[in-house]
C-alpha cells in the first residue's frame, strides 16, 4: 500500500514534465536529429550513449531501443558524434534543415579502451580520458546492471584495481568498509570523499549500532539502479584539485539524467532469499553450536575446577522446531523510474523501495527513496541542474559481535552462555545434569537503526562563448541517524530493561565554482586554463542517553526509566575553504601537459598555520595517434605520469587544549581534562608519483591498463604520548611522521570470441600494494589496539603477537613475539566474465580476492579456553588426561586453559569469493509492448575459498574499533562472533517502456 | 574588451575566496568544549571543584577493580583479560589507565589550587569554602597514589618514592583542616574527612600517636564518599558484578563470610535453580551487594576505620584490650556482634586484619594494608602477599614517555 502511494506521486510528479510537449518545443529556425546508436558486429541498441554536437554544447543520449532524439538543433551542417564506453566513438557531418527531422544513425564498434570517453577531474568540463595523466577507474552501469547489486557499495566491491571492499557484517543493512590504495595515514579517516553528481556528501562509515556492532556507510544510499556511472579517483596525483581531504581518494556517482523525448519508464522487481552458509569452523559439526538440535554434539568441556575433563551436556528449549536458528529471509526490491523532456527541460525520477529479511528471526532491513534530476536550458549557453533525493532505511538486527546479548556470542558458547534458566517453565522438561540454555530470548532485544539521507544540490552551467565554461553548485547533503537498542522490562538478562538511544546528525553545505577557459595558441597548441574554488561546512552532532530500571512493561521512553544516563553530546562545525588554478597545454592533441595548484584553508589547522598549497604536474602522450604507429592492430596506446600533493586535515579540536564538560557530585558541572592541543598542528601532506599505460589491441578485443604508484605521506600526524603524570592523558598529535605506500595495479578486459551470436568477455584486475611506517619521531611505534601497531620501518599496520613456530610438530609450543601480518589486504584481484548467447542470454559472473592479511579469530579463541570449541575437544580431553601423544603445538597452544593468546588465533583472512553469477534472459519484448525486457536468476556470495577458521574474514566488530587510534576499522579488524555473510538468490524482472 | 570583463570575473572570485580565507569562517564551532584560559574566571571556581571531585572519583573507580582482584577482595570469574594480576603479578602495562587516572586527580586537584589562587584575595582564600574541599581532594589524590603504587612520578620528572604523596597529603589535608576551620560549619565534613585522611598518612608514615590524636575528631557515623552517580561517572563494581557477572567473591577470604554485613554477598541462581556462573561460564556467582547500582559511591574515609585505626595503634602498644574495645565499638555500630578479647597477640593481629578488611572492603584500602602488614615482622606480618606484587609498577606509558624514567 504504501509502496502504490509511492509510485503513484513519483508518476504523478513526472507527468507534469510528460506534458511538456518536446516536439511543440522547437523554434521555427531548428530542426531535429533522430536515429539510433547500435553495434556494429550485430545490430543491437545502444542504450546510454552520448550523442552530441560539441560546437554546439548540445546532446541527449540513447534510450534502451538505443534510440535518440536531439531537438532544437540550429539549421546548419554539424559534426554529431556518439559515444559510449566500451566502444569507439564515432563522428558524422548532418545538415540539419529548419523545420524538418534529419535521420542520423550510428553503429560503434567496441574498443575495451577508448580514450574518447569523458571523465571528471574536478574542473568546470568533463575531460577526455586521453587527456588525463593519471588512472581513473570508470565503472558503468552496463559493468553491474546484470548482476546482484543494491546499492553503490556493492557496485564496486571486487571491480576495481586498489579498491579495497570489505562487507564487515552479514547482517542486511550493514555497511562495509572502502579503502583506495591502501592506508596513507594513521590516526585520519581514509573514507574516500564521495561525489553525487558534482556535490560532495558526508562520507564517513557510522559508529556502529551498540548492540548489533555494526555500522552503515552512505555509499549504500545511493540505488544501484539510479547510477549511470562511478569514477574513482584513487590517489594523491589525481585528487590534487579536490584538496586538503582528499588523500584517501574520492569517489564520483552520477545518476542517470533526463533524456530529450518521449518519456521512458523503467520498472524491476527482485525477489529472492538470503540463505545461510556454513558457520565457523569445517571440523565443528555443530556449526558452532547453530545447528541446535544436534544431541550428542552439544556439550562443552569442563576446563578447570574438580569436574575437569567433564562433558558439559546442554539443550535449549528454544531451538527452532527445524533444529537450526537460521532460515532464508525473504527479500524484495522494486525501483521504478521516469525520464524524457524536450530539448530545453529534462527530467529523471526514480523511487525505490526494498525489503530484506535476514536468516535470523527479526532481522529486517527496509529502504526506500526517491529521486529528481531535472535540466533546464533556458539558453544555449546555460543550463540549470537540480537533483534531489531522499533514502530512508529502516534496520532491525539481531545482537551481533562483542556484545553479551549477541546472538553468536551466546549460542556458539554452548552452555557457557550468558542466556540460561529461561523463565517459567522454558527448563521444566530439561534433565537436571544438562544445562538449560534459553538463545531464543536474545531476539526479544529491539536494535534499530534508522536512518534518513537527504541530498539536494543546484547547478548552473554558463558557457557565454565557447571558449569560456563556467559551473556552479550548491549542495546540501543532509544525513541523519538514530540508533537504539532496547533490552524490554522483563529480558532474560536484565530483567529492569535497559534502553539506548543514539542520534547522529551531519549536514554539509557546499559552494563550488569553476571554470574553463580554452584556447588555441599557435598552431598546434590548445591551452585550457582552469581555475575554481570551493567552500564546505560540515556540522556534526552526536548525543548518546542511556536508560534502565523500568517500572515495568511498555515502549520505553528517556522519562520512563529511573536511571538516566546522558553520556555525550558532541558537536561542532568545521569549514574547508580553497582555490585551485591549473594549466593544461595540448599538442596536436596527443600530448597533454597539465599542472595545477590547489590552496585550501581550514578550521581545524593550527592558527599560525595559514593556507595549505598542493602541486601538480603530469602529462599523457598518447603515442597511437601518430601515423608510424601499427593502429592496424594495435589501436590504441597512452602513456602517462603525474606528481601531485593532497593532504588530510586533523580532526575538529587537535589544536586546542581544552576542558571537557562533566557532572560530577550531586549532578553539578564540572570540568575535567580534554584535549592536551597542538596550536602547531597542520595537515598531513601525501605527495604521490604515478606512471602508467592505457592499450588496446587486435580491433578493441584486448585492453590493458596499467599503473604504477608511489606515495609518500610527510608530517603524517601521529598520536605522541606524553608523561601521565602531567595531567592530560590524551596523547598529542603531532606531524612527525612520515608513511609510504606503493604498489601496481593492472586491468585487462578481453573480447575472447566475437560472433554475431555468441560473444564471451572477461575482465580481470590485479593489484598488489605496500604500506610502510619511515620515521615517526619521537614515537618508534604507536599502538592502534587490538594487537596492532604501526611501527618503524615496518609495514603497517600489522598484528604483533604470539606466534608459534612448531605448529604441526608433537611437542610443546615454541612460542616467539613476533610480527603476525598485514590487518588489510594488500593483494587484490578479480575476475569477470560475461557471456551473451544469440543475443538473449548472457551469464555473467565475478569472482573476487582479498589475500594477504590477518584476522583475529576471537570466536575461536574465546570458545576454545571456555571449553566450547569442538575442534579443540579432542586436544583438551587429552590435555586434561596427562596424554600429549597426537596433540600439535598448534593445538597445545589454541586449546589451552591457561596459557591462551589471541596471537595463536590471529590467522591468514585470504579469501577468494564467487561474488555472483547471474544469468539474463531479453525476452522478446513485442510480448509485453516494452521497449525491452529481461529476467534474471542470480546469486551472490555463492562460494568462498579460505582457510580461516571463523565465520567470516570480511567481518569485523565496528565498535570495537571506535575508541582506538584511527578511524573505525582502520587499524585492527577482529571476528568476534560477527555474523557471516549469506547467500543471496534472486530473480530480476525489468521492463523499459 | 569581454575578455577583459571574464577574467576580472575570475580574479574578482580568487579574491573573494582570500578575503573569506582571511576571516573567521575557519574558527571551529564547538559548543560544549571549554578552553583553558576559560576556567580563569572566577564562576568557573565552583566547577573547577566539581571537576577535581569528578576525577579523584574516577580514580577511585578505576583502582577498585583492579586492587579488588590483587587484594583478594574479589576473585576473577569473568571474561575480561586482567592478564596475570589476579594471579599476583602486576606489569607496566597493565596499569595505563589507571596510572593515568591517578596522575590526572592529582594534577586536576594541584593545578585547580593554583588556579583558584588566582580568583581570589588571600584573605578570602584563606577561608574559602571551595579551597578547603580542593585542598580535601587533593589530599586524597595523594593518599590514593602513596596507597597504591611501588614508586610515584610527578609533572614528568623522575621515580620518587611513594611515602613522598604520603608527606604531601598531610600538607593538603592540614590545609584543608585550616582552611575548612576558617570557613565555618558549612565546611565541618571537610574537615573531619581531613583529619581522617591525616590520621591515616600519619601512621603510614609511623606517626601513630597523631594519628590517633586525628582520628579521635572523627565521629564513629562520618563518612565521606567519592561521589559517582547513576547519570555520569558510574560504579564501575556495581556494572562489572550486577550487569555483568565479571567478579564473584567466591574463593576469597571474605566469601567465607556470607552473614557478614559489611562485606555482604549473594548466591546467584538462574531461573531453573541452578547457581549461575561468571561469565567465563565456570565460576559460581557470589555477588557483592555493597554496590548494587551505578550511583553507589565509594566511601574515602569512614568513622569505623578511624577506630580500626586506633585499634591498630593499640595493638603496636600491645593493649588487646584496649584495641578490642574499639573493634567492638566499629562492629557493634554496623550491626555485629562483640568479638571476645583474644588470649595472643597473634590472634588479635589475625582478627584486625579481617575486621579492616571487612569494614574497607571495596574500597581501594586492601592492597595498601596487606602491602604494609606484609612488611612487618612478628604478629602484624600478614602473609597474603607472599609471591605477589604489593603495588602498581610505574606504568608503560610513563616509563615510555618520560625521559626522566631510566
Amino acid at each position: 500500500m504504501r509502496v502504490t502511494r509511492l509510485f503513484s506521486l513519483l508518476g504523478g510528479g513526472a507527468l507534469l514534465f510528460v506534458a511538456n510537449d518536446p516536439v511543440g518545443a522547437q523554434a521555427a529556425n531548428t530542426g531535429r536529429i533522430e536515429g539510433t546508436v547500435t553495434e556494429s558486429r550485430n545490430g543491437t541498441p545502444v542504450s546510454n550513449a552520448t550523442v552530441h554536437i560539441a560546437a554546439l554544447g548540445i546532446g541527449t543520449q540513447t534510450n534502451d531501443a538505443g534510440a535518440f532524439t536531439m531537438l532544437n538543433v540550429p539549421a546548419g551542417t554539424h559534426v554529431v558524434q556518439a559515444r559510449r564506453i566500451g566502444f569507439a566513438s564515432m563522428s558524422d557531418t548532418v545538415t540539419v534543415v529548419a523545420g524538418q527531422t534529419v535521420q542520423q544513425n550510428f553503429a560503434l564498434g567496441e574498443a575495451v579502451i577508448s580514450l574518447d570517453q569523458v571523465v571528471v577531474t574536478g574542473t568546470a568540463i568533463a575531460t577526455r580520458a586521453k587527456e588525463v595523466p593519471v588512472s581513473t577507474a570508470v565503472l558503468n552501469a552496463e559493468a553491474f546492471e546484470r548482476a546482484p547489486v543494491a546499492d553503490a557499495q556493492q557496485a564496486i566491491s571486487g571491480r576495481i584495481p586498489s579498491v579495497t571492499v570489505l562487507a564487515n557484517s552479514g547482517q542486511p543493512g550493514a555497511g562495509g568498509t572502502i579503502k583506495i590504495r591502501g592506508t596513507n595515514t594513521i590516526t585520519q579517516n581514509t573514507d574516500p570523499l564521495i561525489y553525487v553528481d558534482g556535490v560532495r556528501i558526508f562520507n564517513e562509515t557510522t559508529r556502529g549500532n551498540w548492540g548489533s556492532r555494526t555500522g552503515t556507510n552512505p555509499l549504500q544510499d545511493i540505488n544501484a539502479n539510479d547510477i549511470e556511472r562511478v569514477e574513482i579517483v584513487k590517489g594523491a596525483a589525481a585528487t590534487t584539485l579536490y584538496g586538503t581531504e582528499a588523500s584517501g581518494g574520492v569517489i564520483q556517482i552520477f545518476t542517470k539524467r533526463g533524456l530529450a523525448g518521449a518519456p521512458q519508464w523503467d520498472f524491476s522487481a527482485t525477489s529472492g532469499y538470503n540463505v545461510s552458509d556454513r558457520w565457523g569452523d569445517p571440523d565443528d559439526p555443530t556449526e558452532a553450536f547453530t545447528q541446535c538440535d544436534n544431541v550428542s554434539e552439544m556439550y562443552g568441556l569442563r576446563l578447570s575446577g574438580s569436574n575437569k575433563g567433564q562433558r558439559l551436556y546442554f539443550q535449549d528449549p528454544t531451538c527452532p522446531s527445524d533444529g537450526n536458528w537460521t532460515d532464508p529471509g525473504l527479500l524484495q526490491q522494486y525501483n521504478l523510474a521516469v525520464r524524457g523532456g524536450s530539448q530545453n527541460v529534462t527530467y529523471f525520477v526514480s523511487g525505490n523501495f526494498g525489503d530484506v529479511d535476514g536468516i535470523l528471526p527479526t532481522q529486517n532491513s527496509k529502504d526506500g527513496g526517491f529521486r529528481g534530476n531535472f535540466a533546464f536550458l533556458p539558453l544555449d549557453a546555460l543550463q540549470f541542474q537540480l537533483q534531489t533525493s531522499y533514502t530512508r532505511r529502516d534496520t532491525r538486527w539481531v545482537g551481533d559481535g562483542n556484545n553479551a546479548e549477541g546472538f553468536l556470542l551466546n549460542v556458539g558458547r554452548g552452555p557457557f552462555n550468558y542466556m540460561k534458566g529461561g523463565k517459567g517453565e522454558d527448563c521444566a522438561n530439561v534433565a537436571a545434569d544438562v544445562t538449560c540454555v534459553t538463545n531464543g530470548y536474545v531476539f526479544d532485544q529491539d536494535l534499530l537503526t534508522k536512518t534518513d539521507h537527504f541530498l539536494s544540490g543546484f547547478t548552473v552551467n554558463y558557457t557565454p562563448i565557447p571558449n569560456l565554461s563556467n559551473r556552479f553548485a550548491v549542495g546540501w547533503d543532509i544525513v541523519d541517524i538514530q540508533n537504539v537498542t532496547n533490552l524490554p522490562f522483563g529480558f532474560l538478562t536484565l530483567d529492569d530493561g535497559y534502553f539506548w538511544d543514539e542520534n547522529t546528525e551531519h549536514s554539509k553545505l557546499s559552494l563550488d565554482y569553476a571554470g574553463t577557459w580554452q584556447q588555441g595558441l599557435l598552431q598546434n597548441f590548445q591551452s585550457t586554463f582552469s581555475w575554481g574554488g570551493q567552500l564546505f561546512r560540515d556540522r556534526h552532532r552526536w548525543t548518546e542517553i542511556d536508560v534502565q530500571k523500568f517500572a515495568g512493561p511498555g515502549e520505553p521512553t528517556i522519562s520512563t526509566g529511573a536511571e538516566l544516563t546522558y553520556r555525550e553530546e558532541v558537536a561542532n562545525a568545521i569549514t574547508t575553504a580553497g582555490f585551485f588554478l591549473q594549466e593544461q597545454l595540448a599538442w596536436r592533441d596527443r600530448l597533454f601537459v597539465t599542472a595545477g595548484l590547489r590552496v585550501d584553508g581550514h578550521s581545524a589547522f593550527g592558527d599560525d598555520f595559514g593556507l595549505q598549497k598542493y602541486p601538480k604536474i603530469g602529462a599523457a602522450y598518447v603515442l597511437s595517434d601518430h601515423d608510424f604507429w601499427p593502429s592496424s592492430w594495435f589501436e590504441t596506446f597512452k602513456i602517462r605520469a603525474a606528481m601531485g600533493e593532497s593532504g588530510k586535515a586533523p580532526g575538529a579540536f587537535d589544536k586546542l587544549r581544552t576542558w571537557s564538560p562533566v557532572t560530577g557530585d550531586e549532578n553539578q558541572p564540572g570540568f575535567t581534562p580534554g584535549n592536551v592541543g597542538n596550536p602547531d598542528i597542520g595537515p598531513e601532506r601525501t605527495r604521490e608519483i604515478e606512471g602508467g599505460f592505457d592499450a588496446s589491441f587486435l580491433q578493441g578485443r584486448l585492453g590493458v591498463e596499467f599503473t604504477a604508484y608511489q606515495a609518500k605521506t610527510s608530517d603524517a600526524l601521529v598520536p605522541v604520548t606524553l608523561p601521565p603524570s602531567n595531567g592530560f592523558l590524551q596523547s598529542r598529535l603531532s606531524n612527525i611522521g612520515e608513511l609510504e605506500t606503493s604498489g601496481y595495479e593492472a586491468m585487462l578486459t578481453a573480447a575472447v570470441l566475437r560472433t554475431s551470436n555468441l560473444e564471451w568477455t572477461v575482465r580481470g584486475t590485479y593489484s598488489k600494494l605496500k604500506s610502510k611506517a619511515g620515521d615517526l619521531g619521537e614515537e618508534n611505534e604507536v599502538y592502534t589496539g587490538l594487537n596492532s601497531y604501526i611501527k618503524e620501518n615496518q609495514e603497517f599496520p600489522t598484528y604483533w603477537g604470539l606466534k608459534i613456530l612448531n605448529p604441526n610438530e608433537f611437542a610443546d609450543p615454541e612460542v616467539v613475539d613476533t610480527l603476525l601480518g598485514n590487518v588489510n589486504p594488500d593483494q587484490l584481484w578479480g575476475l569477470g566474465t560475461t557471456v551473451s548467447l544469440f543475443n538473449r542470454f548472457t551469464l555473467d559472473a565475478l569472482i573476487e580476492h582479498q589475500g594477504g592479511f590477518m584476522v583475529q579469530n576471537y570466536t575461536g579463541y574465546q570458545n576454545a579456553r571456555r571449553g566450547a570449541w569442538h575442534p579443540c575437544y579432542g586436544a583438551q580431553e587429552k590435555m586434561i588426561a596427562g596424554d600429549l601423544s597426537g596433540v600439535t603445538a598448534q593445538q597445545r597452544g589454541q586449546c589451552s586453559a591457561s596459557d591462551y593468546d589471541i596471537g595463536f588465533w590471529t590467522e591468514p583472512g585470504d579469501f577468494t569469493k564467487l561474488r555472483y553469477v547471474s544469468l539474463t534472459y531479453r525476452l522478446p519484448a513485442r510480448f509485453l509492448r516494452a521497449n525491452s525486457a529481461s529476467i534474471t536468476l542470480s546469486g551472490r556470495n555463492l562460494f568462498t575459498w579460505t582457510d580461516y577458521h571463523g565465520g567470516d574474514p570480511e567481518v569485523q566488530d565496528v565498535v570495537d574499533q571506535a575508541d582506538l587510534v584511527g578511524f573505525n576499522g582502520q587499524f585492527g579488524r577482529r571476528d568476534y562472533y560477527q555474523i557471516p555473510q549469506s547467500k543471496v538468490f534472486t530473480i530480476a524482472l525489468k521492463l523499459s517502456y | 574588451m569581454k575578455m577583459t570583463r571574464y577574467r576580472n570575473g575570475a580574479v574578482l572570485a580568487l579574491s573573494l575566496l582570500f578575503a573569506l580565507s582571511a576571516c573567521d569562517i575557519f574558527d571551529v564551532e564547538s559548543p560544549g568544549r571549554i578552553a583553558d584560559d576559560d576556567l580563569n574566571d572566577p564562576d568557573a571556581a565552583p566547577g573547577i571543584v566539581t571537576g577535581m571531585s569528578y576525577d579523584v572519583a574516577g580514580a577511585t573507580n578505576s583502582l577498585n577493580d583492579l586492587t579488588a582482584l590483587a587484594a583478594g577482595e574479589l576473585f576473577h570469574g569473568g571474561s575480561y583479560d586482567w592478564a596475570d594480576i589476579p594471579r599476583g603479578v602486576i606489569l607496566p602495562e597493565n596499569v595505563n589507565g589507571t596510572w593515568g587516572s591517578l596522575m590526572q586527580a592529582r594534577y586536576v586537584t594541584s593545578s585547580g589550587v593554583v588556579r583558584l589562587q588566582g580568583m581570589f584575595t588571600p584573605e578570602e582564600f584563606a577561608r574559602q569554602p571551595l579551597v578547603a574541599r580542593a585542598y580535601l581532594l587533593g589530599g586524597f589524590a595523594n593518599r590514593m597514589i602513596g596507597e597504591n603504587v611501588c614508586e610515584s612520578v610527578a609533572e614528568g620528572g623522575g621515580a620518587q618514592p611513594n611515602t613522598v604523596e604520603f608527606e604531601n597529603g598531610i600538607a593538603a589535608f592540614t590545609n584543608a583542616i585550616q582552611t575548612g576551620t576558617a570557613a565555618g560549619s558549612g565546611s565541618a565534613d571537610v574537615v573531619n574527612a581531613a583529619y581522617a585522611g591525616r590520621a591515616s598518612l600519619k601512621a603510614w608514615m609511623g606517626d601513630w600517636a597523631g594519628a590517633v590524636a586525628d582520628a579521635q575528631q572523627v565521629p564513629i557515623g562520618f563518612v565521606y564518599e567519592a561521589a559517582l552517580m547513576t547519570d555520569g561517572l558510574s560504579n564501575t563494581l556495581a556494572y562489572e558484578t550486577h550487569d555483568r557477572f565479571e567478579y564473584t567473591a567466591f574463593d576469597t577470604e571474605f566469601g567465607e563470610h556470607p552473614n557478614d554485613s559489611r562485606a555482604p554477598w549473594d548466591t546467584v541462581f538462574y531461573e531453573d535453580g541452578s547457581i549461575a556462573t561468571g561469565a567465563n561460564g565456570q565460576t559460581p556467582m557470589f555477588q557483592q551487594q555493597k554496590y548494587i547500582g551505578g550511583g553507589a559511591n565509594i566511601p574515602l574515609v569512614k568513622g569505623t576505620e578511624m577506630l580500626i585505626l586506633r585499634a591498630e595503634a593499640a595493638l603496636r602498644n600491645n593493649d588487646i584490650p584496649g584495641a578490642f574495645g574499639l573493634i567492638n565499638q566499629a562492629r557493634a555500630h554496623d550491626g555485629m556482634s562483640d568479638l571476645p578479647i583474644p588470649g595472643s597477640l597473634a590472634e588479635a593481629w589475625t582478627t584486625l586484619h579481617f575486621e579492616r578488611g571487612a569494614i574497607t572492603w571495596l574500597e581501594n584500602r586492601r592492597f595498601w594494608d596487606l602491602r604494609r602488614w606484609f612488611a612487618e615482622s612478628g604478629p602484624a606480618h600478614h602473609d597474603f602477599l607472599a609471591g605477589r606484587d604489593g603495588c602498581l609498577p610505574i606504568s608503560e606509558e610513563e616509563v615510555n614517555s618520560n625521559p626522566n624514567i631510566p
